[in-house]
């Protein structure tokens, strides 16, 4: 009957229409969600740009201070707080202090005084630190004061910013 | 035959059926990758401000250490257009000045930037603060070039010219101050 088959028509152009809008939402969405998963929220991101501050200032720290009397103590604390290439660029420069500070009875306390977070995408974080660094000699008394400033890479493992990467910019300048 | 008031004839044909059927799964369709697309997340508004500002910021660093004594003039103006604020006034006021001592001195200062960040980023003040590692080399009139690094922190204005500094300096080193928290 004509008024049957032109109901139908109508509906079936709904159909088609909604259809097609489905499609192309699914289509959309599927692209914000890639863009969204590459994108840097430094910054933008507030709560994760002050895990990440937190984070990586406490780890700076821990790993670059210490005590002649105990230098153990600071590796074991690193163990956990480090990733990747930065264990054996630690483990390098922590070979050195472990000869050297009980000669030299070294006490040596890291503050970070600056950290600026460039990117956090994924799990993925760039941070630039500047950390003041206060060197005690326990036999003389004498006390020394630094200044350092270097880039760390750090990946987010099970909730944790692990250090991965240390550049202290000294490569071949 | 007198029987209850039966459906209009049209509305029993299967085509119909068939058509509201495909319709009614369209219409579900629709609406759930209409919500998928709705509640997918977006592209920060903040993210290419917050690019804008670091760009700006290092290219004021730079300009800021860059200096040369034939063309101190053409340098100074930079500075200038690279300030806002207090540091700006700083610059305009002992212009004159520091012209002749760079020019006596007879320096070419330049610089490169390592590395560079935001601490800070307020879109609706306006203000950011950025901190710069920095490679500064200077060579004088007669002697051998000298080159070191440096540790800077300056805050950034959002000016209708586009973000300019309105502080900077260098990171001091000094004691170590307990509790001092990170951030700048």
């Amino acid at each position: 009957m004509p008024l049957a088959r032109r109901v139908a028509a109508v509906l079936g152009a709904v159909t088609v229409a909604l259809g097609s809008f489905g499609i192309w939402a699914i289509v959309a969405a599927h692209g914000l969600r890639a863009a969204a998963a590459d994108a840097n929220v430094a910054l933008v991101d507030r709560v994760s740009t002050r895990t990440v501050d937190h984070e990586i200032a406490r780890a700076v720290e821990t790993i670059f201070s210490y005590t002649y009397t105990d230098t153990g103590r600071t590796r074991a604390s690193a163990q956990g707080l480090l990733t990747g290439p930065a264990i054996r660029q630690y483990d390098q420069l922590f070979a050195l202090v472990e000869r050297q500070a009980p000669k030299q009875k070294l006490v040596v306390t890291t503050k970070v005084t600056s950290v600026g977070v460039e990117l956090i995408t994924g799990g993925r974080a760039r941070v630039l630190v500047f950390a003041n660094q206060q060197d005690t000699r326990a036999g003389t008394g004498q006390t020394s004061y630094g200044g350092a400033m270097f880039a760390v890479t750090a990946v987010n493992q099970h909730g944790r910013w692990k250090i991965e990467n240390i550049d202290t910019f000294t490569s071949g300048r | 035959m007198a029987g209850r008031p039966r459906r209009p004839a049209w509305t029993r044909d299967p085509l119909i059926g068939t058509a509201s059927v495909l319709l009614a799964a369209a219409v579900v369709f629709a609406a759930f990758s209409g919500w998928a697309w709705l509640s997918a997340p977006r592209a920060s508004a903040a993210a290419p401000i917050r690019d804008e500002a670091l760009r700006a910021g290092e290219q004021a660093v730079l300009n800021f250490n860059t200096l040369d004594y034939r063309r101190v003039e053409a340098g100074l103006r930079l500075w200038a257009q690279s300030s806002t604020g207090a540091l700006h006034r700083q610059v305009v006021t002992g212009r004159a000045a520091f012209e002749q001592q760079v020019k006596q001195a007879h320096t070419v200062t330049t610089a490169k930037i390592l590395d560079a960040a935001l601490t800070s980023l307020n879109v609706g003040a306006g203000r950011a603060r950025i901190i710069v590692a920095l490679q500064i080399t200077v060579v004088p009139a007669t002697g051998t070039p000298v080159t070191k690094q440096s540790r800077l922190s300056g805050q950034l204005n959002r000016t209708p010219a586009g973000w300019k500094l309105s502080a900077l300096g260098q990171v001091p080193v000094s004691a170590a101050a307990p509790g001092k928290t990170p951030g700048g």
